[in-house]
């Protein structure tokens, strides 16, 4: 009867093409259906975890094609991961009936979110490496159409471009990964060699009879996969120009579920990383660590309200990537903090955006936020919304971001403590710095001071009823601490929850409010001295990203890609041409040995018989050679 | 005896569509309808429990002479595997699909010639005879000069004798490969004969000459990669699609090519063992450069015709790979390979048949398909658009989609005999994604180009036809399980007769 759990990723199926059929007779009720189904998916997961509590894992699979197969397996960290996502979809696709009402083309709108949460919902319980990278990529795909939604601009267009390249690079790399693992496993276990249970409970034997090297080969080629979705440096680039596609996407897609996923493969197949050789684990926290220092310091100079709370979410990403690979050495425990940290943050990044949309709203989609100021007073149920999203990203005690990331932290402590390197702890530490700095930026020149722009002087909260679901996720961000050590005792019962000691604990938090004194002082010197650092050199590095598009777009794409294919095409086409010389010159010969057809029946005669002469002298000739 | 009434009433169809005048197309897609179905139902019963042999023979004695130890013997012999019913069905749809867009409404003379090329396509998938098979080729070759000489567009005369000379300087050493082993094969047997379980055996070949082996395997590979294409045999592609008339573009890409691949999966496969290691080497190095070659000479096209068929000889550069590689490795992955070589030569016909049929109704409304005449076509065609974006994402690999279940399973296993230079294949299909994506992005997305004028989108036979389309491609992307079953148990038996 466990297959009852397929309906967990066919619900939002349904709602795919009848959301689209509903809203192109009846535009006002796009959305009803589509949220129903993802409710009903959200009560079957519920399900699914009562369920779990007492039985085994769910594990129902077919035959899909030759030795790969599809099916469903749902244990304790899967079903945790689908609440939050079914849940989550919820909430932002009831906002974005809200958020869409205008658009003449929301019924296509919530058909591709029904499809997006279909996949999204499939990557996660999926049973299969090869079922996941299928909805890996649907997912992808729905990202590509939803940045592209308004494709009538320009940017939005390029924006979606480059999100689907980038990713794509990673999830080409992803399949080689596969093919690692595959090639490697179907000798020893041909059945299913890439099931996600067989990979996670024989990962020591694997480990063994492949070698280490071999799997953190692969495990390295899967990790590229996680870094181009989950936007980790290098391949974070697309996140910030995704932000052209509607907020309520962003909210969905970029912030609390897709982008989640890189992380999530990496902590369903981590017992593969755990028995790979360890610098596989190392790179994990490496990037992910550098990650969220990097995206911090790259978020403090945006102005694009949008591109603050990107930026923030790679950084966030990185704590969780970082704290996944800090399992190298303090074991699964890394990955339940790391779960807990994503199912938080997927919570108040969700609330962030959307706060970020009802501003949107109000000021007609004006991002910058240097022309706000002074929206405190004239949307105050926003700003406090908002408020709560800030203050659990900046980890204040006591939101659900303080247990959440001080636990990371304190986590890379103890790393320090048993033989890893103090770097971890030292990003982790300052990324904390500067995440207070760019969230209260960003809070500040919204909402202090006074409007600098006439939109802000006549921004207006809406109607509260359609403010629900952000109240719901802003309850949860303050909230969802209590349920830290359930959650951890869930995930894994032998977790080891670390208490530093009291001056290493509350590092952290002085850092909190010494990023936001500094965003306070950067605010009013940005507002109230206005002085101009823009030549600042160092300045002018940080706003360019650190060149790094730069050197994606005019380098590689430019001066190699491109000119590459000019001269390849260039050379086809000689080629081609060459050829039809080539047909022309024969066809000219032909005419050339047309005269000697003459038709008189002498000179056949004379030309067959020197012919023939000919070659009774040749065999003639290899006769003496013998 | 299913199968010669098959290709007899077919045949019949196919004479009659001559003579249909204004009902040719409605009666050639009706009739070919009733007959895919038919197949269909006929396959399911016959490959139930394929166990990988050949089944459904049927053989016609045309000669047979026995005198003071000759024995000559002339066969009309037929068979099924489940590669080659597979590609059967496929060829029926896609001929289908071809005749659905049939451009001349009332002429029954292009509708005549687009059946004889599915005919011929029919027939050369389930003869097995050489003779036969030979004949058959020329069948699907000569309506095709046809179609494109008569109904092509820009320079049609030139680039038909073009496509006509190139495939036929293959043909013509196909024959000589032919007639050589066969030669021999009455040198060594005493018996005169043609059939190609006979011909293409293993232990046959091994007592060949030198000299004869790798003269019949150059013939052969010759003939075959010319119509795969691989990379320095394609010129012939490219200007043929650019001239041909839509449904004939969909009949080369979606029969043509899948005949390359028939060739040296279902005809060559079996002797492989005998290819000295260089050749093997060669065919890889063939197949990587062709997915590489082809993605950049596609991204520099601008005319989008010629990029899908770029791209559309990128694809098929997979079966190349898979080719390749599977004679090295062994087990599991050998027949992983090998199926998905296979699969990839069926499934690409679905894809690209969309590219194309999509790109005519955006042509039909715009009369351009140059990437800078066209953008921002979405606000005025949504639904074609759409179908468009469908067709470029399923030719760029995307999972759910016809591709993407040959082109992992090749990559995957290829992995096993190349290592790391499968990132050749990767860098590849990123180009590819990139070029699509950036067709895309030009022609569909951005600003209304405003001197197209306002567009009607698209009628409902045309909706009905592309929709069809999508979804017999999303079936082979989602559901591959029966075939892959029928393809993997061929590939299986492949295999063990090592």
């Amino acid at each position: 009867m466990v297959g009852i759990y397929f309906l967990i990723f066919i619900f939002p199926l349904i709602a795919f093409p009848a959301e689209y059929i509903i809203g192109k007779y009846r535009l006002k009720l796009s959305g009803i259906f589509s949220s129903i189904m993802i409710l009903l998916s959200l009560i079957l997961v519920i399900d699914a975890y009562l369920y779990l509590l007492n039985h085994n894992a769910i594990y129902v699979h077919y035959q899909w094609f030759y030795n790969i197969d599809f099916g469903i397996y749902i244990d304790h960290l899967t079903v945790l991961m689908a609440m939050m996502v079914s849940f989550v979809s919820l909430m932002i696709n009831l906002f974005a009936i809200f958020y869409m009402r205008e658009d003449p083309r929301k019924n296509i709108y919530f058909s591709e979110t029904s499809l997006f949460v279909t996949a999204m919902l499939g990557l996660v319980i999926s049973s299969n490496l090869v079922l996941l990278f299928l909805f890996w990529e649907i997912v992808g795909l729905c990202s590509y159409l939803l940045i592209g939604f308004w494709f009538f601009k320009p940017n939005a267009a390029s924006a979606a471009k480059k999100a689907f390249l980038v990713t794509r690079v990673g999830d080409l790399l992803f399949i080689i990964g596969m093919a690692v693992l595959y090639t490697s496993l179907v000798k020893i276990s041909p059945v299913s060699p890439l099931s996600i249970p067989y990979l996670i409970t024989n990962a020591h034997k694997i480990s063994i009879l492949i070698g280490k090297n071999t799997l953190a080969l692969a495990t390295l080629l899967i990790l590229a996969g996680a870094i181009a979705k989950s936007a980790q440096f290098p391949l974070h680039v697309w996140i910030p120009d995704a932000m052209e596609g509607p907020t309520t996407v962003s909210a969905l897609i970029h912030a609390a579920t897709m982008v989640t996923a890189g992380v999530y493969l990496v902590a369903r197949v981590f017992p593969l990383f755990e028995y790979s050789a360890a610098y596989s684990l190392y790179t994990v926290t490496a990037i992910g660590a550098f990650t969220a220092f990097f995206a911090g310091i790259l978020g403090i100079v945006m102005n694009d309200i949008k591109r603050v709370l990107a930026y923030s979410t790679i950084s966030q990403l990185g704590y969780m990537l970082a704290s996944i690979g800090l399992g190298g050495i303090i074991g699964y425990s890394g990955v339940t903090f790391g779960m807990y940290h994503l199912v938080v943050h997927a919570i108040f990044k969700a609330l962030l955006f959307m706060s970020a949309a009802v501003i949107l709203i109000a000021l007609l989609e004006l991002r910058d936020i240097k022309q706000m100021g002074g929206l405190f007073r004239r949307m105050p149920v926003t700003a406090i919304l908002m408020l709560i999203g800030a203050i659990t990203l900046a980890a204040i005690p006591p939101t659900a971001g303080y247990f959440s990331k001080g636990q990371i932290i304190s986590a890379s402590y103890e790393y320090y403590l048993n033989g890893g390197s103090i770097i971890p702890w030292l990003l982790l530490l300052f990324s904390e710095i500067l995440t207070a700095v760019y969230t209260f930026r960003m809070y500040f020149l919204v909402f202090l001071g006074k409007p600098r722009s006439y939109l802000a002087e006549h921004a207006r909260d809406p109607k509260l009823v359609y403010l629900t679901p952000l109240m719901v996720l802003a309850f949860l961000s303050l909230t969802l601490g209590i349920i830290q050590k359930p959650f951890y005792k869930f995930l894994y019962s032998g977790v080891n929850i670390y208490t530093p000691p009291l001056y290493i604990a509350v590092i952290p938090v002085i850092f909190s409010f010494i990023g936001i004194g500094i965003a306070y002082m950067i605010y009013y010197y940005t507002v109230n001295k206005k002085i101009d650092i823009s030549r600042n050199p160092l300045y002018r590095i940080i706003k360019n990203k650190f060149y790094l598009d730069i050197i994606y777009t005019d380098y590689v794409a430019e001066r190699i890609i491109l000119p590459l294919s000019f001269y390849i095409g260039h050379g086809d086409r000689t080629y081609d041409n060459s050829i039809d010389k080539m047909g022309s010159d024969l066809a000219d010969a032909g005419t050339g040995l047309r005269k000697i057809q003459t038709g008189s029946a002498g000179y056949y005669v004379v030309f067959l018989l020197i012919g023939l002469s000919i070659l009774f002298i040749i065999i003639e000739l290899l006769g003496m050679i013998k | 005896m299913f199968l010669p009434y098959f290709l007899l009433v077919l045949f019949i169809g196919v004479v009659i569509t001559f003579f249909a005048r204004s009902y040719a197309k409605y009666f050639s897609m009706v009739f070919l309808g009733i007959m895919s179905v038919a197949f269909v139902i006929y396959s399911f019963i016959r490959f139930n429990n394929y166990l990988g042999n050949i089944i459904a023979k049927y053989n016609y004695v045309l000669a047979n002479y026995t005198s003071s130890g000759i024995h000559i013997e002339l066969n009309f012999s037929l068979g099924l595997t489940g590669f080659t019913d597979l590609l059967v069905i496929m060829a029926l749809i896609v001929t289908i699909f071809a005749l659905s867009i049939g451009e001349r409404e009332n002429n029954d003379t292009f509708f005549g010639l687009l059946m004889s090329v599915g005919f011929g396509l029919v027939g050369l998938f389930s003869v097995r005879n050489f003779l036969f098979f030979y004949i058959f080729w020329e069948v699907v070759l000569i309506p095709m000069f046809f179609i494109i000489a008569k109904y092509g567009t820009i320079n049609k005369e030139k680039i038909s004798i073009k496509f006509f000379i190139y495939t036929h300087v293959g043909s013509l050493f196909l024959l000589l490969s032919i007639f050589m082993l066969s030669t021999y094969y009455f040198i060594e047997f005493k018996v005169f004969t043609f059939q190609i379980s006979d011909l293409m055996n293993l232990a046959f070949q091994k007592s060949l000459p030198k000299f004869a082996l790798y003269f019949s395997f150059f013939g052969f590979l010759l003939a075959f990669l010319i119509k795969l294409p691989t990379f320095p045999l394609h010129e012939w592609l490219p200007n043929a699609h650019y001239t041909a008339p839509f449904s004939g573009s969909i009949l080369l890409s979606g029969g043509l090519l899948s005949m390359g691949g028939y060739g040296l999966l279902g005809i060559l496969y079996p002797v492989t063992p005998l290819f000295p290691k260089s050749l093997v080497y060669f065919l890889i190095i063939l197949g990587l450069i062709s997915v590489v070659y082809f993605a950049f000479t596609s991204m520099f096209q601008t005319n989008l015709k010629r990029m899908i068929a770029y791209s559309s000889a990128g694809e098929m550069a997979f079966v190349t790979i898979s080719f390749g590689t599977s004679i090295i490795s062994t087990g599991y992955v050998k027949t992983f390979d090998l199926a998905g070589g296979m699969y990839q030569t069926i499934a690409h016909a679905f894809v690209t048949s969309l590219a194309f049929a999509s790109l005519l109704f955006i042509y039909k409304r715009t009369h351009t398909i140059q990437v800078y005449g066209l953008g921002g076509l979405y606000r005025q065609m949504p639904y074609a658009s759409t179908f468009f974006l469908a067709a470029l994402l399923g030719s760029l690999g995307l999972p759910a989609l016809a591709g993407f279940i040959g082109e992992f399973s090749v990559t995957v296993s290829s992995f096993e005999t190349i290592g790391l230079f499968a990132i050749i294949i990767i860098f590849g299909l990123i180009v590819t994604a990139a070029y699509f994506i950036w067709a895309a992005q030009r022609s569909l997305y951005g600003f209304y180009n405003e001197k197209l004028g306002p567009l009607k989108d698209l009628t409902k036979p045309e909706f009905l036809i592309l929709l069809f389309m999508l979804v017999s491609s999303i079936f082979f992307g989602v559901y591959p399980t029966l075939m892959f079953k029928l393809l993997a148990s061929y590939a299986k038996a492949l295999s063990v007769v090592f």
